[in-house]
């Protein structure tokens, strides 16, 4: 189980940086992230004059049992939809999908807003509003937040972005 | 508001805001839930020129309830159904 450890450093100045390293994690085992998280700050504390602003994982799951498929000949990742949502506190979260589906566009893609009326369009801002949930499973919703932990509770607009490749 | 205008001005149809209005009243009565893309196809067929605006208003106001819930063939779909108005609040002086 690949778990991304990080610890944002801000020096005197304020300025920030990251450090990360994936370990080896068993989630089924005895320890709890929280604690192994911890154990390795007192390790890297010692070496450093910076201070600590946030520790945290990334946690990258096993997808093989996944619905997927190829990418279509035509996707490019440079051309996104832009959803942004509004939070708690007025704040805004943008949340961007790279290869995003053209005629998911008004206009059958030939507009340039995300067509609210499409039902899997819909079906994922309900997500993101109301929280995850699978009902089989769990019936609390897993909220999704701003970067800051504010709860989203409303959609404002989804629009076409162009963005990087990362080549 | 929007309106629609024929040439010549001799037509002023429907407002958007009469086909908001008659959009809700397509939807099933109180506790009734109708999946998402067959209420889209009565709106359609019902409205045809205003459909998309008055569908993506409500939804975008929360003139229409909407619950993601997952279908006899696991997937996720969504129903609609008419909002819940507020209780009138009782007077708390």
């Amino acid at each position: 189980m690949a778990l991304t450890f990080f610890y944002t450093i801000a020096d005197a100045d304020n300025d920030k940086s990251v450090i990360s390293f994936p370990v080896d994690f068993d989630l089924a085992g005895g320890s709890s992230p929280d604690y192994m998280i911890k154990y390795a700050w007192d390790i890297i504390n010692p070496l450093i004059s910076g201070t600590l602003l946030t520790a945290g994982i990334t946690y990258e799951a096993d997808i093989s049992a996944y619905t997927n498929a190829a990418a279509d000949v035509l996707s490019d990742v440079q051309e996104k939809a832009e959803f942004v949502y509004r939070a708690v506190g007025g704040f805004l979260k943008r949340i961007s999908l790279p290869t995003f589906i053209e005629t998911f566009f008004t206009g059958s893609g030939a507009g340039k807003e995300v067509d609210v009326t499409q039902a899997e369009v819909a079906a994922f801002n309900l997500a993101i509003i109301g929280g995850l949930k699978e009902a089989a499973i769990d019936l609390t919703p897993s909220q999704v937040t701003t970067d800051h932990g504010e709860d989203i509770v409303s959609f404002v607009e989804g629009h076409q972005a162009w963005g990087k490749n990362r080549r | 508001m929007a309106r629609i205008r024929a040439k010549g001005n001799k037509v002023a149809s429907k407002s958007l805001q009469a086909v908001i209005d008659a959009a809700v009243e397509l939807l099933p009565p109180a506790g009734g839930e109708m999946e998402f893309n067959a209420y889209k196809a009565k709106l359609t067929a019902a409205e045809p020129d205003l459909a998309r605006d008055a569908f993506t208003y409500l939804l975008k106001n929360g003139g229409i309830a909407q619950k993601l819930t997952t279908n006899a063939q696991g997937q996720h779909i969504v129903m609609l159904s008419r909002p819940v108005k507020n209780p009138p609040q009782s007077p708390t002086k």
